[in-house]
């Protein structure tokens, strides 16, 4: 294995991880992706998960959000075991997910689609700054959400999962399909709210510039396993991680 | 004219009728995409509610508040025991529920015996329209057809439930990924359904015959118009319904039943065979 395991803990030294995967395997059906996973991410941490297409990074995501069904290993989040809950108590737990392709309700107006994160829970009014944060979607909030553009749809992906207040966002290729300018739009925004809130992301992403302006640590995935983790600032390294798992 | 309006009234009656029994199917098949074959015995254990009402001397509209409460409650250990094994495996699905429309049907029949029932018609007044005598009763029908359906759409698509319903049915996983309990909304969902169904069949009761085949009667109609209105869109129904309903009572009237059966049939193919996913199918609300 590449990097080294210390690395994992190496950012926030003095926290104990928000979320810890151990030992984690899953799959679909009789295919298992994920082959023993490890990865924390800390409190205010914004990690980002790389690797080739097909390496399970998707699979992790899901699994850690309960889509797919548990088979061996651990996810503790703010110490408490999630590894068998359903989806809608870890989303309550404080997990927030942005899946890949965004999947927001076309049908629904976006402020329908914002809505839905409030029903059926204590807390009954959005986060007052999620409008400042993304003003469009002022503007936008009897439109219906199938109408906005990709890079629309995505900052109501986003926006959803801020609603409830999550402390934690696992991010799913948030910048698949968009244009590059959009994607910067929404990195800034990302960063701007992570400083301000000191929400956790972890991050699945390709895009190596996104990665950058947003993450402290990368972990690397092939196979099933992370493979090396390591601070965001040695991508710049001519024969480094990117050159070693992405080819780049 | 008065013999038209008599025309009209039937029409509207059957039409409203025929939508009231597809409404709960709406919901399990053409909003969850339950294929329930069940569907038509669970409208007969609603007439049966009636018929025992009766028997019992019990008002009427007692077995209409029961017959939603005691179907759905069948729908709820129905739901428990075999649906949500099945949700989004239609073939499954269409075997589960008709092995249960069997069992209902059996278990019917072992304890009322293969026999018709009726019911009488809790209004016994008729209207007289230039000569002719209207039964009272129907319109009634047809009002309370008419505020279940709004009550209904109302519900789906005015109400936080409704959305969350929608969401659920829509995408389950991105709607759990927000927080919603999918597992009890498709619960809930469902029950609503059947209930719908046990109401349908208690507020027919008094204007057919009550007898352990009943359903499929019903059955393939109720499917028919949410396939020729479009699965998926709410709206679809009152569509399809209006076009299985309308063609069926204008050429019972004018030809015969059999010719207006074989008329639906032939509407079916051809709009299935023009718009697939039926007249409202792939846009409204969902």
């Amino acid at each position: 294995m590449l990097g080294c395991a210390s690395c994992i803990l190496a950012a926030r030294p003095e926290m104990a991880p928000l979320l810890a995967i151990e030992g984690l395997t899953g799959g679909y059906g009789r295919s298992q992706v994920l082959h023993g996973v490890d990865l924390t991410v800390a409190a205010g941490e914004v990690v980002a998960l790389m690797g080739r297409n097909g390496m399970g990074k998707t699979t992790l995501l899901r699994r850690c959000m309960g889509l797919l069904p548990a088979r061996a290993g651990n996810i503790t989040f703010d110490g408490a075991a999630i590894t068998d809950a359903a989806t809608h108590q870890i989303v309550r737990a404080g997990l927030g997910y942005v899946p890949q392709g965004r999947e927001i309700f076309d049908d629904f107006s976006v402020a329908d689609n914002l809505r839905l994160s409030l029903l059926g829970r204590a807390k009954t009014t959005m986060p007052a700054a999620l409008f400042t944060w993304f003003p469009l979607l002022t503007e936008r909030r009897g439109q219906r959400a199938g109408t906005l553009s990709g890079g629309e749809q995505q900052m109501l992906a986003i926006a959803r999962a801020l609603v409830p207040g999550p402390r934690l966002i696992l991010l799913d290729e948030p910048s698949e399909g968009i244009q590059p300018s959009l994607v910067h739009a929404i990195g800034e925004q990302l960063a701007a709210i992570v400083q301000a809130t000191g929400l956790s992301l972890l991050l699945v992403e390709q895009n190596v510039d996104l990665v950058t302006m947003l993450a402290e640590r990368v972990a690397f995935m092939e196979r099933g396993r992370i493979v090396e983790t390591c601070p965001v600032a040695d991508l710049a390294a001519a024969d480094g991680p990117l050159a070693r798992h992405l080819s780049l | 004219m008065a013999e038209l309006a008599i025309i009209v009234l039937n029409g509207t009656t059957t039409i409203l009728t025929l939508i009231l029994v597809a409404l709960g199917l709406v919901v399990v098949f053409g909003m969850m995409g339950v294929i329930n074959m069940a569907h038509g015995e669970l409208f007969m254990l609603g007439a049966y509610v009636a018929v025992v009402a009766e028997a019992l001397g019990l008002p009427f509209w007692l077995a209409v508040l029961a017959a939603p409460l005691l179907v759905g409650l069948a729908g709820f250990a129905i739901e428990l025991v075999l649906i949500r094994h099945v949700y989004r495996r239609a073939l499954d699905t269409i075997l589960a529920t008709w092995g249960l429309s069997i069992a209902i049907k059996q278990a019917v029949a072992l304890s009322f015996g293969p026999g018709a029932f009726s019911v009488t018609p809790p209004i016994d007044a008729t209207l007289v329209i230039g000569g002719f005598a209207y039964p009272v009763y129907r319109l009634v029908l047809t009002g309370l057809a008419l505020a279940i359906i709004g009550a209904t759409f109302w519900l789906f698509l005015r109400t936080d439930f409704g959305l969350v319903a929608r969401a659920v049915i829509a995408r389950p996983e991105t709607a759990a990924a927000q927080g919603i309990d999918t597992r009890k909304v498709m619960r809930t969902s469902f029950v609503l359904g059947t209930g719908l169904a046990g109401l349908a069949g208690a507020l027919v009761a008094p204007l057919i015959s009550v007898d352990p085949q009943m359903g499929l009667g019903y059955l393939v109609p109720a499917f028919l118009s949410i396939l020729i209105g479009g699965a998926g869109a709410l709206a679809g129904v009152l569509v399809g319904g209006g076009l299985v309903g309308g063609v069926d009572s204008l050429l019972t009237l004018a030809l015969s039943p059999v010719a207006a059966q074989i008329a639906v049939f032939v509407l079916a193919v051809v709009v299935i065979r023009l718009r697939p996913r039926g007249i409202l199918g792939g846009r409204g609300e969902r």
